[in-house]
C-alpha cells in the first residue's frame, strides 16, 4: 500500500485509486533545519509506501526515475516513479502480482509478474504496457532483475530442471548463462553496458557471488573465513559490489576490475553491512547495521564508508536506512522511515511502518 | 514520545471498545461464552504455538525485542518458563509441527523486510533447538505447511526490500534433512499467504489474493488455478479448513470487510460462494477451529489502513458450518490487533494473546462449556496409525455422539499455519469407544492432535493429545471382554458348606476376578478359559440365585450366569430314641432298639416302627409317654425324629 500523499496532476493511469497510491513530491521542499557543513545531497521524497505487505525499491537512472513494487489495491504491483508521477505496472491482465526491478537510462523497465499459475519476467516502458520475457524452452517461469542501456536484461529462467541465470536481448531472445561447476541454481541480478552479468550461484557449500563475462562464469569468492557471498550490482568498469558472509554477519564488499575482493567495512558501531549499488564513478551505496539500526551508507575510495544521513542537506524527520541504487550521475535511491521510529536498538521497534522513498541528488 | 503515543492509542482503543462492545440479547455464557482476563504474559508474543506437551510456546519480536526469547506458558498454572533459545531472531518466521511433535521454524528477522534463510526445529520434549540447512534465500513472513507425508512446504517470505518476495517454494524433506526446490512452481505470492492441505494432497492457497490456486508439491512442483474468490483481496483476514476440503475465509482487506466466503474442494469444479457476513468488518483477526466444528473469530480492527488502533472489535463471532451463519459472542476487554493470536487449548478454551503493546492475556470459554457436564476421557493410546481403530476409554461412552481431532495450533499474523479438524467414526464398546483414525496423511498430516469426545449437546471433553501416523509402534488393540459359558457346580443347597466354583468361558486373564452378586471372590487363574473361585458357606446360606460374572483388570466385565442356591432336601431318615425307666426293656420292630442296652436307632423316613415293652419279673409296664401313650405296643411313623419314654414299675 502507498500513502495518499501525492501531487494531484501526476497520478498514474486509470484504475489507480488515489486512496491507495500516493506520491509525496518534495522537490524544492526542504526542512528548515540548517545544513551540515559537509552536506552533499539534497533529499527529494518520492513516495511513502505504507506498511503491511511486500515493498520493493530498486533501480534508479540519471533521470531520477525509480522502480519497485508495493501493495496497490489488490496485491503487490510494480511501479515507476518518474517526473513526480507514479505509473502502475500491472503485468498481464488478471495478474495478482507484479514488481518492477530494473530500469535503464532510457526508462526501459524489467521485472516480473504472475501470469495465471507462474511468474514471468517482463519488459515495460513508461506507458505501463508490458511484454513477457519468456523462460528457456521447457521452463515455466522467469524473473528479470536488471536491464542495461542496450536493452539487455538479466535474470533467471526456472523449470523442472533448475534455476538458471539468463539474459534476454532487446528483442526478447533468451539465452542461458554458463553454469558454475557444481551449481544447480543461478541468478543474474545485475548487468552493465558491457553485458557483464553479476549474480549468484548456489553450490553445495553455499551461495557464491559470480560474474558472467564473455560466455564464461567466474566464482568471485568471498572474504577469508566466509563460505558465501553475493554479487548485487556491477558498473561499466566491471567493478562489482555485494556482500560476503551469511545471515549472521555480512560485510559489504567490492570486487575490483581484476576480481580482487575488498572489505568495505561498516559504519561506526556497526556489525554488518551490505553493498547494493555502484556507479561508474566507483561510488558504492548500501546499508550498514549499527547500534541505532540500519543506516544508509555511501562508500568512495577517497572517503571510505560514510553515513548518508550525515550527507543530506536539511534532513529532518526521517532516517535513511538503505541506499539501494546509484545512477551513473550519482543520484542515489534510498529508503528510510520516520525519525521517531528509527531509534530501535534491535532494528524492528514498531517494525511495520511506512517506508519513505527518497532521491538523494548530489549538490554542486 | 513513542511511548506516549502508544498510551494515547491504547486509551483511544479502550474508549472505542466501549462503543463497539455489543452485548447480545441472550447474554448468558451458555449462549455467548465468557471472557476472562488472566495473568499477563511477560511480553506481547507474536508467535504462539500449542505444544504436544500441553504447554504453549510463545516468542516476541516487535517492540524492540528479539524473537530469540521463547517462553513456555502453562495453561494450568499460568506460569511462564524460559526455554532454550534458537540462537537467532525467529521473529517473522513461519512455523508448523512435524510428525514427531517438533516445531519446524523457517525464516526470520534480520531487519524489517529482510528475511533469514535459516531454518530450525524445536523439540518440546527435550527442549532443544536443532539447526537445519539454509533455504534458497531469506524469508520474512513465509508460510509453512506440513504435507501429507510429513515433509514441510515453505512458500513466500520477503528476501529483502530490493528483491522482494522469495518466489521459490521449497519442501523440507524430513527423512533426508534436505531441501527440495520446486523450480517448476515459481510464483509471486503475498506475505504470509494462507496455505491449506487439500484432500487431493495439494496445497490450496485461498488468500489473501482473490486468485486462488493449488500447488502440487511432487517433483519440481506445479501450480494450477482453482477459482477466483468473490470477496476480493483479504489482507490480514484469515482462512480455515473447517472440514476436509471445505474452506472458509473471512474479513481482511482495506478498508476491512465483514464478508465471508466458502469453497468445497471436494467438488469437481470448486467455486467460491459468499455466505453470511459477520456483524463486524474486521482485519488483523484470528480464526480458531473449535472441537464442535464451529469457527470462532476474535479481535481485529474495523478501521481502514494497516492497523487502525482506534477501531478495535471486541466482540467474538461464531460461525456454524451447518447453517453457514454467524452468531455474536461475548466481547473481550483487550484490543487484539496486529500481532495478536488466538488458539484452542486442550481444555476447550481459547487463549487470546498479544497485539502490539498488549501483554494482557485473556481466555475465552465458548458456550459449550456452560451446557452441562462434560464427557470424560480416562485413557487413550499415545499414538495411532492411519486407518487404525483405537480404544478411547470413557465412562460416558453411551452419551458420546461425536469424536473430533484438531491439529495443534501454530499462529502468527492472523493465520494459523497448523490447525485443521477431522471428525472420526467410532462405535461404543465395553468401557469406552472404538475410534477409527483418519485414513491417510492427506486427510490429516502426521503429527499431534487434540482428541475430543462430544455429547449430544456438542459439549466436548477435555482433549487428550495423541500422535497420528507417527513412527511409534501401533498401540495394542483393546483387550476383548471376558465371557462365561458354564459354572460348576451351577447350584448348591442353601446352608451347604463352602466350595470351589469353576468358571468356564473365554478371554480370562491373570487378574480376572470372579464376582458373586457383583462382589469379587478369591479367584485363581487357571487358563484363558477357566477360573476357579472360593465360595464361602455364607454365600449360600439362603436359597435364591447369585449372578456370577468375571471382571478383567481393564474393567471389562462379562455377562452374568446364574448360580442357584436351592432349599435343603428333606432328611431321608430319622432317629427314634427310647428312654426307659424302671425294670423292663423295649424292643423294636423293625429291629434296632433293644433298650436297656441300645436305646436309639435311625430308620428310613416313613418307616413304621413298633416298640414293644417287656417288663422284668415282678414288674409291670406302666405306660408310654412322648410319641406314644397307653400301655400297649407303641407304633410310630418315622416322619421326624421322635422320642418315646417307657416306664416300668414293680408289681
Amino acid at each position: 500500500m502507498m500513502s495518499s500523499r501525492h501531487r494531484g496532476n501526476a497520478l498514474s493511469p486509470a484504475g489507480l485509486s488515489s486512496r491507495w497510491v500516493g506520491l509525496l513530491v518534495l522537490v524544492g521542499v526542504f526542512a528548515s533545519t540548517p545544513a551540515p557543513a559537509d552536506a552533499a545531497y539534497a533529499a527529494i521524497e518520492l513516495a511513502t509506501l505504507t506498511e503491511g505487505s511486500s515493498r520493493v525499491v530498486r533501480g534508479v537512472n540519471d533521470g531520477g526515475e525509480a522502480v519497485g513494487g508495493a501493495h496497490i489495491g489488490h496485491g503487490l504491483r510494480g511501479f515507476l516513479l518518474s517526473g513526480g508521477a507514479l505509473l502502475r505496472i500491472d503485468g498481464p491482465p488478471g495478474s495478482d502480482y507484479s514488481v518492477a526491478l530494473g530500469i535503464n537510462s532510457q526508462g526501459e523497465i524489467v521485472g516480473s509478474a504472475n501470469t495465471g499459475t507462474r511468474v514471468l519476467a517482463f519488459r515495460s516502458v513508461r506507458t505501463g504496457a508490458s511484454a513477457p520475457l519468456a523462460p528457456l524452452p521447457g521452463d515455466t517461469s522467469s524473473q528479470a532483475f536488471a536491464v542495461n542501456d542496450q536493452g539487455t536484461a538479466a535474470g533467471y529462467s526456472s523449470g523442472p530442471g533448475e534455476v538458471r541465470a539468463v539474459v534476454w536481448s532487446r528483442s526478447a531472445v533468451v539465452q542461458s548463462l554458463s553454469r558454475l561447476p557444481g551449481s544447480d541454481s543461478s541468478r543474474g541480478l545485475a548487468i552493465n553496458n558491457r553485458r557483464d552479468v553479476a549474480g549468484v550461484a548456489d553450490t553445495p557449500t553455499g551461495r557464491r557471488a559470480v560474474l558472467w563475462r564473455g560466455g564464461a562464469v567466474q566464482d568471485l569468492g568471498a572474504l577469508a573465513g566466509h563460505a558465501v557471498s553475493e554479487a548485487l550490482a556491477i558498473n561499466d568498469l566491471g567493478e562489482i559490489v555485494g556482500s560476503s558472509g551469511d545471515d549472521a554477519r555480512r560485510q559489504a564488499v567490492l570486487w575490483g576490475q581484476r576480481g580482487a575482493i575488498q572489505d568495505l567495512g561498516t559504519l561506526p558501531g556497526g556489525h554488518s553491512s551490505r553493498a547494493l549499488g555502484i556507479n561508474n564513478r566507483s561510488e558504492v551505496v548500501g546499508t550498514s547495521e549499527t547500534g541505532a539500526g540500519s543506516q544508509a551508507f555511501l562508500w568512495t575510495q577517497r572517503s571510505g564508508i560514510q553515513d548518508l544521513n550525515d550527507l543530506v542537506t536539511a534532513r529532518s524527520g526521517f532516517v535513511l536506512t538503505h541506499a539501494v541504487a546509484i545512477s551513473p550521475r550519482g543520484i542515489i535511491l534510498a529508503i528510510g522511515r520516520d525519525d521517531d521510529a528509527a531509534h530501535a536498538d534491535h532494528g524492528h521497534d514498531h517494525h511495520e511502518f511506512p517506508l519513505r522513498v527518497f532521491l538523494l541528488v548530489p549538490q554542486p | 514520545m513513542r511511548h506516549r503515543q502508544s498510551v494515547l492509542l491504547i486509551s483511544a482503543g479502550l474508549v472505542v471498545a466501549l462503543l463497539c462492545t455489543v452485548t447480545p440479547s441472550a447474554a448468558q455464557p451458555d449462549a455467548v461464552g465468557q471472557w476472562t482476563v488472566i495473568t499477563p504474559l511477560p511480553y506481547f508474543p507474536v508467535h504462539t504455538h500449542m505444544l504436544p506437551t500441553g504447554q504453549v510456546l510463545i516468542w516476541p519480536g516487535d517492540g524492540g525485542v528479539s524473537g530469540n526469547d521463547p517462553r513456555s506458558w502453562d495453561p494450568a498454572t499460568q506460569s511462564v518458563t524460559a526455554v532454550s533459545k534458537p540462537g537467532y531472531d525467529t521473529f517473522c518466521s513461519g512455523h508448523a509441527f512435524l510428525a514427531d511433535g517438533s516445531l519446524f521454524v523457517a525464516g526470520g528477522h534480520i531487519q524489517n523486510g529482510v528475511g533469514l534463510s535459516r531454518a530450525s526445529t524445536y523439540n518440546p520434549f527435550s527442549n532443544t533447538w536443532s539447526p537445519l540447512p539454509d533455504m534458497n534465500a531469506g524469508r520474512w513472513y513465509p508460510t509453512t505447511t506440513t504435507l501429507a507425508d510429513g515433509d514441510v512446504l515453505v512458500v513466500s517470505g520477503e528476501v529483502d526490500q530490493t528483491t522482494g518476495v522469495n518466489t521459490l517454494p521449497q519442501v523440507f524433506q524430513v527423512g533426508t534433512g534436505t531441501w527440495r526446490s520446486l523450480t517448476n512452481a515459481q510464483l509471486g505470492m503475498d506475505l504470509y499467504p494462507h496455505m491449506l492441505l487439500a484432500p487431493n494432497g495439494k496445497l490450496f492457497n485461498p488468500g489473501p489474493s482473490a486468485t486462488t490456486r493449488e500447488l502440487d508439491t511432487t517433483g519440481s512442483g506445479a501450480w494450477s488455478f482453482v477459482a477466483t474468490r468473490v470477496g476480493g483481496y483479504r489482507g490480514y483476514g484469515s482462512a480455515v479448513m473447517y472440514a476436509p476440503g471445505k474452506v472458509l475465509v473471512m474479513g481482511g482487506g482495506d478498508p476491512p470487510t465483514s464478508s465471508a466466503e466458502v469453497i468445497d474442494l471436494n467438488q469437481a469444479s470448486p467455486a467460491w460462494r459468499a455466505v453470511s457476513s459477520m456483524q463486524f468488518a474486521r482485519r488483523q483477526i484470528n480464526a480458531v477451529l473449535l472441537p464442535d466444528g464451529k469457527v470462532l473469530v476474535t479481535g481485529g480492527t474495523s478501521g481502514p489502513g494497516f492497523n487502525d488502533a482506534t477501531a478495535p472489535v471486541f466482540a467474538a463471532e461464531l460461525w456454524d458450518p451447518g447453517t453457514e451463519t454467524w452468531s455474536l459472542m461475548a466481547s473481550a476487554s483487550v484490543p487484539r490487533l496486529y500481532h495478536s493470536a488466538a488458539l484452542l487449548l486442550p481444555d476447550g478454551r481459547v487463549l487470546s494473546t498479544g497485539g502490539n503493546g498488549y501483554a494482557a492475556t485473556e481466555i475465552y470459554s465458548p458456550p459449550y462449556l456452560f451446557k452441562g457436564p462434560r464427557p470424560v476421557i480416562t485413557e487413550t493410546p499415545a499414538s495411532t496409525a492411519y486407518g487404525q481403530s483405537f480404544f478411547v476409554q470413557t465412562p460416558d461412552a453411551a452419551s458420546v455422539r461425536r469424536v473430533t481431532i484438531l491439529r495443534l495450533s501454530s499462529v502468527t499474523h492472523a493465520f494459523n499455519q497448523n490447525q485443521r479438524i477431522n471428525e472420526l467414526s467410532f462405535s461404543s464398546i465395553t468401557g469406552g469407544l472404538s475410534v477409527t483414525a483418519p485414513g491417510s496423511g492427506t486427510a490429516a498430516p502426521p503429527g499431534h492432535y487434540m482428541l475430543f469426545i462430544l455429547d449430544g449437546n456438542d459439549v466436548p471433553s477435555v482433549a487428550r493429545i495423541i500422535q497420528l501416523g507417527g513412527t511409534a509402534p501401533p498401540p495394542p488393540p483393546p483387550p476383548p471382554a471376558p465371557t462365561i459359558t458354564a459354572l460348576s457346580p451351577s447350584s448348591a443347597a442353601a446352608g451347604g458348606p463352602s466350595f470351589t466354583l469353576t468358571v468356564t468361558g473365554t478371554n480370562f486373564v491373570s487378574g480376572s476376578v470372579v464376582r458373586w452378586k457383583g462382589e469379587g471372590r478369591p479367584t485363581t487363574f487357571v487358563s484363558t478359559t477357566q477360573l476357579t473361585a472360593a465360595i464361602a458357606a455364607a454365600d449360600i446360606a439362603s436359597p435364591g440365585t447369585a449372578q456370577v460374572t468375571v471382571a478383567n483388570p481393564d474393567g471389562a466385565v462379562s455377562g452374568a450366569l446364574p448360580f442357584t442356591i436351592t432349599s435343603p432336601p428333606p432328611p431321608s431318615s430319622f432317629t427314634l430314641t427310647v428312654s426307659k425307666k424302671g425294670p423292663g426293656s423295649v424292643a423294636s420292630s423293625p429291629s434296632g432298639i433293644t433298650c436297656g442296652s441300645d436305646c436309639s436307632q435311625t430308620y428310613g423316613a416313613g418307616t413304621s416302627v413298633i416298640l414293644t415293652p417287656t417288663p422284668n419279673k415282678n414288674a409291670r409296664f406302666a405306660g408310654w409317654s412322648g410319641a406314644c401313650s397307653g400301655t400297649g405296643t407303641c407304633s410310630v411313623t418315622m416322619n421326624a425324629a421322635k422320642s418315646v419314654s417307657a416306664t416300668f414299675a414293680a408289681k
